[in-house]
């Protein structure tokens, strides 16, 4: 054999690894939100403290979502933000549980398939998140940081908490036993 | 000069041609031809196929097979990436529109970077052949196995991370499928390897290993095709009205975020 065919015939190799191991991981992943245990999504879920999340959103807006605009609005300050919420750690357990959300939404679907759409809004304020967090990673680099954290970091809290209040009201509305259990835990 | 055919290549035809047969009575019978109207056009295409090229094969000379054969193969491509396509909507485009933006922008990637992998590999292969077209013959049909099996994979990778997931028989329909491109680039690489410069047991080898493969994934469809999939729950009138309040809330928190600014 020589050399040509062992680099061709190893670049082939390495590509079919690369696509079976990709497909059997997304496989994996949708086996466990689709058809695995709804507990074992829950599971997932990272610690966050809700009412540290639920002060820093309603700082900033009301409980139907809609922005603040009265006096007593946007009083806390970056570094009480910063503190409530963890610093990284939090932020960093907020973006990872972002996908947990997705997974219970999309859990939902089994039965409703219409709840794509839910799903779909959900996937779209993940990626809102994601997007806010690299700011506030460049803006670290940069010594921004606490100039940014109410701009950025607030806002991704009250996009979470938002989140969270969609898919309560999935399961709410789709009269799903598991709600008890998902109020305690989101 | 007619062709001659082995009791392996008879096989072969026969349980093509029946299966071919059976799966076409299954998507008519069970009223999938309607929801999967390429892929059933591209299983009475491969009936025609296995068909005409028999009679070819009986009848007529080995230049007249070769020729029909690669004309045919190319329609049966060109189906095979319609395929793709119909698999493709039927899985990001669940509400009558296609996913939003940022799929499409990873769409364009999966696009660019599986055309790239593929057309890096098949320059890469370097075929004992004796004539030019049968050199184009197997690149071309390692390219194919190496584009399709990526956008299988890419399609299973995406609608995982956008939690969009497959409908039954979608799911069905992509796994056989995904299954034979990739055992295809096992097959297509042998040959490349091993070549046609006098090495034809090889190559007949390598081609009734891929058909064995594809009368497995016939066999597979033919079942799973069969199977009704499994019933979405009924929606009350009042819980789809909540469900597209909810969504047009979602919707709306979405579009506040995007409008906030600095204070």
């Amino acid at each position: 054999m020589n050399y040509h065919s062992v680099l061709f015939l190893s670049a082939i190799a390495l590509v079919l690894a690369a696509l079976v191991a990709a497909a059997a991981f997304a496989l994996n992943r949708a086996r466990r939100s689709s058809r695995g245990e709804w507990e074992d999504i829950l599971k997932r879920l990272a610690f966050i403290d809700r009412s540290h999340v639920q002060e820093i959103a309603l700082d900033v807006i009301d409980s139907s979502g809609e922005p603040r605009k009265d006096d007593r609005s946007a009083t806390l300050d970056s570094e009480t933000i910063w503190t409530l919420i963890g610093g990284w750690k939090g932020l960093e357990a907020l973006e990872s549980n972002c996908a947990v959300l997705i997974d219970l939404a999309f859990y939902v679907q089994q039965w409703y398939p219409e709840a794509v759409a839910v799903t779909e809004q959900l996937r779209m304020n993940a990626r809102e998140i994601e997007w806010r967090i690299s700011r506030l990673k460049i803006a670290r680099q940069t010594g921004k940081l606490e100039n940014t954290i109410p701009m950025y970091a607030q806002q991704t809290i009250a996009t979470y908490y938002l989140m969270t209040r969609r898919v309560l009201a999935l399961y709410e509305q789709g009269n799903l036993s598991m709600l008890a259990e998902l109020q305690r835990n989101i | 000069m007619q062709m001659h055919l082995t009791g392996v290549d008879l096989f072969y035809w026969t349980a093509g041609f029946l299966g071919h047969v059976a799966l076409l009575v299954v998507l008519c019978k069970r009223h999938r031809a309607r929801k999967f109207p390429v892929f059933t056009l591209w299983i009475a295409s491969n009936l025609a196929r296995t068909t005409v090229l028999f009679f070819v094969a009986r009848f007529s000379g080995r230049a007249t097979y070769y020729y029909t054969y690669w004309t045919l193969a190319i329609f049966d491509t060109v189906l095979q990436f319609g395929i793709v396509y119909e698999m493709y909507a039927l899985t990001f485009r669940p509400l009558g529109v296609w996913a939003t933006k940022d799929v499409r922008n990873i769409f364009a990637w999966l696009l660019s970077l599986s055309l790239l992998i593929a057309a890096v590999l098949t320059l890469m292969a370097r075929p004992h052949t004796r004539l030019w077209v049968q050199e184009v013959t197997i690149r071309g049909n390692l390219f194919s196995s190496l584009w399709m099996s990526e956008l299988f994979v890419g399609m299973i990778t995406i609608s995982v991370k956008v939690g969009l997931p497959w409908k039954a028989h979608v799911a069905r329909i992509s796994q056989g499928l995904g299954v034979y491109s990739l055992f295809g680039i096992m097959i297509e690489a042998g040959n490349s390897y091993f070549g046609l410069g006098g090495r034809a047991h090889d190559y007949a080898t390598l081609s009734y290993a891929r058909m064995t493969i594809y009368l497995c994934c016939l066999l597979y469809w033919i079942a799973m095709l069969w199977k009704n999939a499994p019933d979405a729950r009924e929606m009350s009138v009042e819980l789809h009205q909540q469900l597209a309040r909810l969504q047009a809330t979602a919707e709306r928190d979405l579009q506040t975020i995007r409008g906030w600014r600095l204070r």
